[in-house]
C-alpha cells in the first residue's frame, strides 16, 4: 500500500506540475513567441546537428515526427514503415537517372520522395535539400529521434500512459473512471514495447545499413558513370555527323580547284 | 557441450552454401523488413525465457535432437523419433508439455528444458552471425563482384562506356589484353513469354544451381540426377540437384540466341563475348536471367543463367542428417571424428572439397569477373608510372618495366596513317573478298578503291623463320602483293602469321612497286608494327599467357627474329632465343582447334574476320564511290574522320588555286585577308597510354601500426609482442593493495580494466581499415580514371573550340575584280 500511495502521490505531483505548466503557457503565449525563442530557433537551424532530440524541445524541432501523444501504440509500426519505404526507395535509386547538369554534387541525385519527406521532418534537413547519397545519415538521425522519443516516454511513462489511456477512452467515448489496474496494464504494455524497440531498432537499422553502406559508397560512382555514358553518347552522335561531313572533304577541295571551273 | 561449438562451426561453414536456397521463398520481403525480422527473432526472443524461439519447423529441432541424444545417450533411453517432439516443445517454450513428454517424474525437468533451449539459442546465434557476415560481404561486393544481374554493376557500366569510346584498332595501342566484350540487343527470337514460362519453373535452389550458367551441365544428362536419393540433404541438393524442366526452359532461351559469328554485326571475333540485356523476372521477384555468347575457336558458344539483384541471407538455417558414413580418407579426420561421435552430419553427405577454380571456371567463367586480376595474370612492360612503394613487405599485384625497344616502333611514309590496320572496318563486299583462294591467282588485280590487291597463297615453304614461316613479296607491276603462308607452321600461329603479313601488305600498298626497306631502323619499325598486330592475336587466343610472355616481349623478340639479317638483337634488348623458344613450345603444345592454312584462307570471313577487315582497310575510306562501313562508336568515327583528312591532304589539293612564282606569292588576291587560324586544340595534351596500377598493399605495415596504437592507447612504449601492452597479469600481484580482499578483487577486475581499450581499439581498427581501403581505391581511381577525364577534357575543349569557330558566309572569289566584302574590314587590303 505504501508503494501505491507513493506512486499515486508522484503522479499527482507530476500532473499538478504539468497542469500548472499548461496553464502558465496558455496564459502567457507571448513568452513563446518572443525574440528569445526566435533566436533559439535560429541558432538551432544554424547548428541543428547538435540540437537535443526531445519532442518537447524549444521550437518543437521534432514536432513533425509521427511520435505524438495519443498514438503510442502506432509508433513502432509507423517508424518501421517509414524506414522500410526509405530503404526500398534507396535501393530503387540505382534505377533512377541522375541529374547530370546539376551544379553541385548533391544535386546530381536528389533525395527521393520518401527520403525528402522524412528529411523535412528532421531539423538537420528542415531548411536544406537532401541528396539520396545522404540516405544513411537521415535514417540514423531518424533512429536517434525515435530512440529519444522512446527514452523520453520511458522517463515520463506513468503520466504519459495515463494521458494515452484517457485519449483512448475518449475515442471510445468511454467516460468511466480510470483505475490503477488499467493504468498498470497500459504502463506494462508500453514498457514492454519500449524495451523491445530499444533493443531491436538500432541493430535492425545497422544490419540494413551494413548491406546498404557498400552500395551507397558506389552510388555516386554509379551516377557519375551514367552521366559519362550519356555525354559519351552525345559525343558519339556529334562525331558521327562530323564523319558524314568529312566524307566530302576531298571532293570539296577538288571542286574548288580553278582547273575545274564550273561552266558559266 | 564442449563439442557443440565445433559442430556449429562446421554447420556455419556450410551455411554459406545453404542459406541461398531459401532466398526465393522470402523473395517478396523487403530488405529492412527482413533485417528487422531477423533482429527481432535474434534479440528479443533470445532474451526471453518464455515463448517460442522459432515458429514452425525449420530444421532446428531436428538438429538439436541429434546433439542432445548424443550427449545424453548414457542416461536417456529415448529414440530420435520420440525425442523430436520433446525438443520441439522446449523450443516452442511449452514447459508443461515438455515435462509431460520428457518424463513426468523427472525432478530436473526445468534444467533439461533450459539446456535444450540454450543449445537452440547457441545454434541461432551462430546462424545469425553468419547471416550478418554474409550481409556485410554482400554489401561490400555487390556492384564490384562482376556477377551479372546485380542491382548495380560498375564493370557493366564501364564496359558500356568503353564500347562507346573504343575503336577496334585501339587494341593495337593498348598494352593490356582485355577480353573483347560487346553488348548486343536481345534478338527477337527470344520472346517475353519464354521468361514468364521460365519463372514458373524456378523452384527452391534453382537460382543458386544455375547462377554460373547452363553450360556446365551439358556433359551430364539431367535424368541422371536421382531425386529419391537417400542422401537428399541440402548440401547434396546444392551440389547435385538438377531441375530438368527449368533446364528445358533455359535451353530453349539459349537455343534462340544467335548461333553463328556472322549473325552478329560486325561478326563476332575469335575470343569475343557478346552480352545480351539482363531480364528481370516478374515472378519470382529479385531474380534475373543473363545471356551471353562467345566465339571460342571459331564456334559460337552460348550460355544462359540465373542470378539475384541482391543476394541476401534469409535467416538461420540448420542442416541435419543421420547415420553418417564418414570417409576419413577423403575427408578431414577431425571432421569425421566429430561426425561419428555425434551421429550428426552437418550438410548430409559431405562432398569432396571443392577444387580451386581454374582461370576459366567459377567466377572466372563470368564475362566481367574474368577480367579481374584474380583470374588473369597482369603483365605489361610499358607504363609511365613506377610503383612508389619499394617496401619489400608490400604485396604488389602489378609490375611495370621500362620498354626494351632500341629502335622506333613505327614509321610511316607520309602522315600518321591513322587506323591503317583497318580492324575498325566491317567488310562491305564479301563476294569480292571471297574470290581469293589459297592457290595462286594470276588474274587478281586491284579494285577501283585500292592501290593494290593481296594474293594469299598457302605453300609448303616460304623461306621465313622456322615456326613463323611466312613472307610478303613487294608489290608487282600489276599492283598485286603476294603473301606466302607455310602449311607447316603450327596451327595456333597460322592466323597470327596471316595478320602479320597483311600488316606488311598494308605498309607496302601505298609504295611504288619493288620499293623495299633495307636499314635497321625501318626494318624494326615495320616489323614491330606487324608483330603488334599478330602478337595481339596470340594474346587474345591465350597463347602468350600459356607461354608466360608478355605482349611487349612477343613484339620485341619477333622484330629481332625478323631483322636478324641486320644483326643480333637489333630491335630489342630482350633475350630473343629463350623468349622465342617459349612461344614456339607453347604453340606446339596447344591442342585447341585451329584452322589449317587452306581452311583459313578459303573461309577467311568465318575463320578470321579481322584479316578480312584488314583487306578492306586497304581501300581508301573516303574515296568517291567506295563505301565504308563501321560500327558507330567514337573511336571508329575518329578513325574515319582521320583517314578522310589524311586522304584529303595526301591525295587532293588542300589549298586550291594557282601555283605562285615564289613561296610568299598568293594563289589568289584575297588570301591574305582570310580569318586567322583558330588553332583549336593546339595546346591540348593527350593522356599517356598506360595501364592502371593496383596500389601496393602492405598488411604487415598496417598490423605494426595497429600494434603501436595498442601500446599508445595504454600509455606505454611499443613492446614486442604488443600484447604485453594490453595485459600484464602480474601487475596486481607485484603491486598488491593494502588488503588481500581488495587485491583479489583488483586482480579479478583486470580483465574489465582492459576491456575498454580493447573495445576502443576494435572500433578504431574498423575506421582505420576503412580509411586505408578508401585511400587505396582513391589512388587506383586517380590513376585509372585520370586518363579518361583528361580525354574527356580534351574532347570538350576541341568540341567547344569547334562550336565557337566562325565560318565565312561566302567563298573566296577566284577571278573577282572587286574586293570582296569580308576583306573590306581587313587592314591588309592590297592597294
Amino acid at each position: 500500500m505504501t508503494r501505491h500511495s507513493l506512486f499515486i502521490g508522484l503522479i499527482s505531483i507530476l500532473l499538478v506540475a504539468g497542469l500548472g505548466a499548461a496553464v502558465y503557457v496558455s496564459k502567457n503565449p507571448e513568452r513563446f513567441t518572443a525574440t528569445n525563442v526566435n533566436l533559439l530557433i535560429k541558432q538551432e537551424e544554424q547548428n541543428s546537428i547538435l540540437t537535443p532530440c526531445s519532442r518537447f524541445a524549444e521550437g518543437y524541432a521534432y514536432a513533425q515526427l509521427p511520435f505524438r501523444d495519443g498514438n503510442f501504440s502506432a509508433w513502432p509500426a509507423e517508424y518501421h514503415r517509414i524506414v522500410g519505404t526509405v530503404v526500398d526507395e534507396h535501393l530503387q535509386s540505382f534505377m533512377r537517372p541522375p541529374n547530370c547538369s546539376a551544379l553541385t554534387g548533391d544535386g546530381v541525385l536528389p533525395g527521393g520522395a520518401q527520403l525528402s519527406a522524412l528529411a523535412k521532418m528532421l531539423p538537420s534537413w528542415k531548411s536544406a535539400s537532401v541528396s539520396q547519397w545522404e540516405a544513411g545519415s537521415v535514417l540514423l538521425e531518424f533512429l536517434r529521434a525515435y530512440e529519444c522519443a522512446l527514452e523520453e516516454r520511458l522517463y515520463f511513462l506513468h503520466p504519459d500512459a495515463l494521458l494515452e489511456l484517457e485519449m483512448k477512452m475518449q475515442e471510445r467515448e468511454d467516460d468511466s473512471d480510470i483505475y490503477l489496474s488499467l493504468l498498470n496494464t497500459e504502463v506494462s504494455e508500453e514498457d514492454q514495447t519500449i524495451t523491445t524497440e530499444l533493443a531491436t531498432a538500432r541493430p535492425s537499422l545497422n544490419r540494413t545499413l551494413s548491406v546498404l553502406a557498400g552500395l551507397s559508397r558506389l552510388l555516386p560512382l554509379h551516377s557519375e558513370l551514367q552521366c559519362i555514358e550519356r555525354s559519351s553518347l552525345d559525343i558519339r552522335n556529334a562525331l558521327a555527323l562530323a564523319a558524314e561531313t568529312s566524307a566530302c572533304l576531298p571532293r570539296i577541295w577538288n571542286a574548288k580547284d580553278p582547273l575545274r571551273d564550273l561552266p558559266q | 557441450m564442449r563439442y557443440a561449438s565445433a559442430i556449429f562451426g562446421i554447420v556455419g561453414s556450410l551455411f554459406c552454401i545453404t542459406h541461398v536456397h531459401a532466398q526465393q521463398g522470402l523473395g517478396g520481403l523487403q530488405l529492412y523488413e527482413r533485417m528487422h525480422n531477423l533482429t527481432t527473432q535474434g534479440i528479443t526472443l533470445a532474451n526471453t525465457n518464455d515463448g517460442a524461439l522459432v515458429k514452425g519447423d525449420n530444421g532446428l529441432a531436428e538438429y538439436i535432437t541429434s546433439i542432445f541424444l548424443q550427449e545424453n545417450s548414457n542416461t536417456l533411453e529415448k529414440t530420435s523419433a520420440e525425442m523430436r517432439p520433446i525438443v520441439q516443445a522446449a523450443i516452442e517454450g511449452q514447459l508443461d508439455e515438455f515435462c509431460k513428454l520428457y518424463n513426468n517424474t523427472f525432478d530436473g525437468c526445468p534444467q533439461v528444458y533450459q539446456m535444450i533451449r540454450d543449445l537452440a539459442l547457441d545454434a541461432m546465434d551462430t546462424g545469425e552471425l553468419l547471416v550478418d557476415l554474409n550481409n556485410i560481404v554482400v554489401g561490400y561486393e555487390t556492384g564490384v563482384s562482376g556477377k551479372m544481374g546485380e542491382i548495380f554493376d560498375v564493370t557493366e557500366r564501364t564496359l558500356t562506356i568503353r564500347n562507346l569510346w573504343r575503336s577496334q584498332d585501339d587494341v593495337l595501342l593498348t598494352p593490356e589484353v582485355f577480353p573483347l566484350i560487346r553488348a548486343v540487343p536481345r534478338p527477337d527470337s527470344v520472346a517475353d513469354g519464354m521468361f514468364d514460362e521460365l519463372g514458373k519453373e524456378i523452384k527452391q535452389g534453382g537460382v543458386w544451381r544455375y547462377h554460373y550458367g547452363l553450360a556446365q551441365f551439358d556433359t551430364i544428362a539431367c535424368s541422371d540426377f536421382d531425386e529419391s536419393h537417400d542422401d537428399n540433404t541440402e548440401l547434396y541438393r546444392a551440389i547435385h540437384m538438377r531441375f530438368c524442366k527449368l533446364e528445358d526452359k533455359l535451353r530453349a532461351i539459349r537455343d534462340a540466341l544467335p548461333s553463328s559469328a556472322l549473325d552478329f554485326t560486325p561478326p563476332l571475333q575469335r575470343g569475343e563475348i557478346a552480352i545480351f540485356p539482363l531480364r528481370r523476372l516478374d515472378d519470382p521477384p529479385h531474380v534475373i536471367v543473363w545471356m551471353m555468347a562467345e566465339n571460342v575457336d571459331g564456334t559460337v558458344k552460348r550460355d544462359v543463367g540465373l542470378g539475384w539483384d541482391l543476394m541476401l541471407a534469409t535467416g538461420p538455417l540448420v542442416i541435419a542428417g543421420y547415420n553418417p558414413p564418414c570417409d576419413s580418407e577423403k575427408l578431414n579426420s577431425a571432421y569425421c571424428s566429430v561426425v561419428e561421435r555425434f551421429a550428426v552430419r552437418p550438410g548430409g553427405r559431405y562432398e569432396d572439397p571443392p577444387e580451386e577454380p581454374s582461370e576459366e571456371a567459377g567466377i572466372c567463367h563470368l564475362p566481367f569477373a574474368r577480367d579481374g586480376y584474380m583470374c588473369r595474370p597482369m603483365r605489361h612492360d610499358r607504363c609511365n608510372a613506377e610503383i612508389d612503394e619499394k617496401d619489400p613487405r608490400a604485396i604488389v599485384l602489378t609490375e611495370c618495366k621500362p620498354t626494351q625497344a632500341k629502335q622506333p616502333v613505327a614509321l610511316t611514309e607520309s602522315g600518321p596513317d591513322i587506323c591503317r590496320t583497318g580492324w575498325w572496318r566491317i567488310p562491305t563486299n564479301n563476294e569480292e573478298l571471297a574470290k581469293d583462294t589459297s592457290e595462286e591467282n594470276p588474274d587478281l588485280r586491284p579494285g577501283a578503291c585500292s592501290n593494290c590487291a593481296v594474293d594469299i597463297v598457302c605453300s609448303e615453304h616460304c623461306g621465313g623463320i622456322d615456326g613463323f614461316d611466312s613472307q610478303t613479296m613487294p608489290k608487282d607491276e600489276n599492283g598485286v602483293i603476294k603473301i606466302c603462308l607455310s602449311r607447316r607452321n603450327p596451327p595456333p600461329l597460322m592466323a597470327s602469321g596471316l595478320i602479320h603479313e597483311l600488316t606488311h601488305a598494308q605498309q607496302l600498298c601505298p609504295l611504288q612497286p619493288e620499293d623495299a626497306p633495307t636499314d635497321a631502323e625501318t626494318c624494326c619499325a615495320l616489323e614491330a608494327e606487324a608483330y603488334r598486330a599478330s602478337c595481339r592475336i596470340l594474346a587474345t587466343n591465350g597463347l602468350l599467357d600459356s607461354a608466360g610472355i608478355s605482349l611487349e616481349e612477343c613484339i620485341g623478340v619477333g622484330a629481332n627474329m625478323s631483322c636478324t639479317h641486320l644483326g643480333e638483337a637489333t630491335c630489342s634488348s630482350l633475350d630473343t632465343e629463350s623468349v622465342w623458344d617459349k612461344l614456339m613450345l607453347a604453340a606446339r603444345k596447344d591442342t585447341s582447334s585451329y584452322p589449317s592454312c587452306d581452311e583459313l584462307v578459303n573461309d577467311m570471313i568465318n575463320k578470321e574476320p579481322l584479316a578480312v577487315a584488314m583487306k578492306e582497310g586497304m581501300n581508301g575510306a573516303c574515296s568517291p564511290g567506295c563505301p565504308t562501313k563501321y560500327e558507330n562508336t567514337i573511336g571508329n568515327n575518329l578513325c574515319y574522320i582521320g583517314q578522310c583528312v589524311e586522304q584529303s591532304i595526301e591525295q587532293s589539293r588542300v589549298i586550291p588555286g594557282r601555283m605562285g612564282f615564289v613561296v610568299e606569292d598568293e594563289a589568289f588576291p584575297w588570301d591574305s585577308c582570310a580569318v586567322e587560324n583558330t588553332e583549336a586544340g593546339g595546346l591540348i595534351a593527350l593522356p599517356a597510354i598506360s595501364p592502371p596500377l593496383i596500389p601496393a598493399y602492405n598488411p604487415r605495415l598496417l598490423i605494426e601500426s595497429l600494434d603501436r596504437a595498442l601500446c599508445q592507447i595504454n600509455g606505454l612504449p611499443a613492446a614486442t609482442p604488443p600484447i604485453l601492452c594490453q595485459f600484464n597479469y602480474e601487475r596486481r600481484l607485484n603491486i598488491p593493495t593494502e588488503s588481500y580482499v581488495t587485491t583479489a578483487f583488483s586482480f579479478a577486475g583486470q580483465i574489465e580494466e582492459n576491456l575498454e581499450p580493447a573495445v576502443l581499439l576494435e572500433r578504431m581498427t574498423q575506421s582505420i581499415a576503412t580509411r586505408i581501403g578508401t585511400s587505396l581505391l582513391a589512388r587506383y581511381l586517380e590513376w585509372s580514371a585520370g586518363a579518361l577525364s583528361d580525354t574527356l577534357r580534351a574532347g570538350n575543349q576541341l568540341l567547344g573550340a569547334m562550336a565557337k569557330t566562325e565560318f565565312p558566309r561566302e567563298t573566296c572569289p577566284r577571278n573577282a575584280a572587286e574586293i570582296p566584302d569580308f576583306c573590306n574590314a581587313s587592314p591588309y587590303v592590297p592597294e
